[in-house]
């Protein structure tokens, strides 16, 4: 099985290369994954995460495509007004391009972090695009989670340490210490460095309209979060709970990989990772389900 | 640009040519040598933007995965060094059959600038010159580098982290099995045969304690060596970096000055 390179769009400037599934399977019946960007880092992905990921479920029969969008990797700016409708025409143009020279006809998108954002944009106006995979996509806080945060917070050796060393503080200085807020504060400890580009986040409603539109036309969306979104999400049920009250609860598979960090930098997680949509996508599409896990790509 | 799959058929490697982006190209052609890991990811628009600088000054310019990383066949654990530095020698050859011409320039950096050294051993015909970017000289030093920067990435990106039973056996995603540990361990650059190469130019960009007797090494190496430091770059292999969209121009354009300065 053999990977090839894909120049498509505007005078050939995107980049891609192609993953068929694994020989003996069926696979121009089945929905073709498409792999974004996620933030500004090649198709290659952090770690090398999309290659991982798009010959994992390469090898469960699905042909996947990675590409960068324009203005990324190796793929020339293109003209539009903003990046993100760039990026919706972008993906437009590689399914277009996927229909032209295979036999493709449905899609699934899968993008971590902006990526996740792009495959809900894109999703919301292509009815081409059968199922969307989002990795670490908008996040939305809930008693649930406020509630855990300040168990950790009590058990928390480190919040113990801080406490003391605020209660001598205000002895020494003869004042009355402030009674601890019952509110879902998370200032007591820095967050970790915030990537530079911006992500910008909707409302809640506004977000969970967006899957319900997507969702009433058929397609099917599976959101998992990693360990690294600690800040603002801490339990595997936390998405049904957000948007439990706009209808979504139960129509959306969810996965929570508490161990994993934001880009799946360990191996074991990316493996477990790679799991979790193999498994999604079998339930979904059976019959591609001969030989899962197998890896394919390039001869090695 | 052109990417494209190159090699063994049963081992692929991807690379991305660019041809002279002027009317009159200079006949040279210019072959950029990946880091290891990670540094591969936050390198690649470093190499885009210099591989670009350099087609429009008329090169030909080469970058490519080697077996088992970026968009090449296999992963990191199929691989191995020796494997890693026959890559860099198939993709000259690439090159020459891409280019039509016969000087090239090899350009690595961090380990990428280690394998084109030992790579340089096995060459028929010399190179026209080895630019070195902050190469790796104590293998054994790298390998712990290679330890910190995950540890410290991991507990940056979790709270909770802990380093597991595991640890050594990957960096920043990418496995390092016991034959990979230990060739990069053999790895002293201080004390390997030379280099095929005309002309060999060594550009730092940190204070590393083997600095004096490598330069002593490479001395013995060519009769034409340089030593460039470069004491104002931005940092490139970071996360923060990589957001950021930070190149190191300043280390780019000494080494776009060096190509320049060829015959």
């Amino acid at each position: 099985m053999r990977e090839r390179v894909m120049q498509f769009g505007p005078g050939q400037a995107l980049v891609g290369i192609e993953t068929p599934s694994a020989p003996g399977e069926n696979d121009r019946k089945q929905p073709t994954w498409v792999f974004l960007n996620a933030g500004i880092v090649h198709r290659v992905g952090p770690h090398r995460l999309t290659v991982n990921l798009a010959r994992r479920i390469a090898g469960a029969g699905f042909p996947a495509l990675r590409f960068d969008l324009s203005g990324l990797g190796d793929s020339s700016p293109r003209s539009a007004a903003t990046f993100q409708q760039a990026a919706i025409q972008d993906i437009r143009d590689a399914m277009d391009h996927l229909e032209h020279t295979t036999e493709a006809s449905r899609f699934v998108l899968c993008g971590l972090c902006s990526g996740a954002d792009n495959s809900v944009r894109a999703a919301l106006v292509d009815p081409r695009i059968v199922g969307i995979a989002l990795l670490d996509p908008y996040v939305y806080r809930t008693m649930g989670f406020c509630l855990r945060r300040r168990l950790q917070q009590v058990v928390s050796a480190k919040s113990w340490k801080t406490l003391a060393m605020r209660v001598g503080g205000v002895l020494r200085r003869s004042a009355r210490p402030r009674r601890t807020s019952v509110a879902c504060d998370l200032d007591y400890q820095p967050s970790p460095p915030q990537p530079m580009y911006v992500r910008p986040i909707p409302e809640r409603s506004a977000f969970a309209a967006d899957l319900l539109t997507i969702l009433d036309r058929g397609a099917q969306i599976l959101v998992v979060y990693s360990g690294g979104m600690e800040d603002d999400y801490n339990y595997a049920g936390q998405f049904d709970a957000a948007f439990g009250r706009y209808g979504l609860k139960g129509r959306v598979s969810t996965e929570f990989l508490p161990a994993a960090n934001h880009t799946y930098t360990e191996m074991a997680q990316r493996r477990r990772l790679g799991d979790v949509l193999v498994a999604w996508a079998e339930g979904l599409f059976p019959a591609a389900s001969a030989n899962p896990g197998r890896q394919v790509g390039p001869p090695g | 640009m052109r990417p494209f799959f190159f090699g063994r058929s049963e081992r692929l490697l991807f690379g991305t040519y660019h041809a002279p982006a002027v009317r009159s190209p200079r006949p040279g052609a210019v072959l950029l040598c990946n880091p290891f890991g990670q540094d591969a990811i936050y390198a690649h628009r470093i190499y885009a933007t210099l591989a670009s600088k350099l087609s429009k000054l008329g090169q030909h310019v080469l970058r490519f995965d080697y077996y088992g990383s970026g968009d090449s066949a296999g992963d990191v654990h199929e691989g191995s060094q020796a494997e890693w530095i026959e890559n860099i020698l198939e993709a000259h050859e690439e090159l020459l059959a891409s280019s039509g011409v016969s000087r090239v320039i090899w350009v690595g950096l961090r380990y990428g600038a280690t394998l084109a050294v030992l790579a340089g051993q096995s060459l028929r015909r010399a190179v026209a010159s080895l630019i070195l970017w902050d190469p790796v000289v104590d293998g054994a030093a790298y390998l712990q580098e290679l330890t910190h920067m995950h540890t410290s990435f991991m507990r940056q990106e979790m709270r909770c982290w802990r380093p597991s039973g595991l640890m050594g056996s990957e960096a920043l995603g990418f496995p390092l099995s016991s034959d990979l540990k230990s060739e990069i361990r053999a790895v002293d650059l201080t004390g390997v045969k030379p280099p095929h190469a005309r002309q060999v130019t060594v550009l730092t960009t940190n204070q590393k304690p083997w600095r004096e007797r490598f330069r002593g090494a490479v001395a013995g190496w060519t009769d034409s060596t340089h030593w460039i430091e470069v004491t104002t770059t931005s940092p490139w292999n970071t996360d923060r970096a990589l957001n950021a969209i930070l190149v190191p121009m300043d280390v780019l354009d000494a080494i776009v000055a060096r190509v320049q300065e060829m015959p």
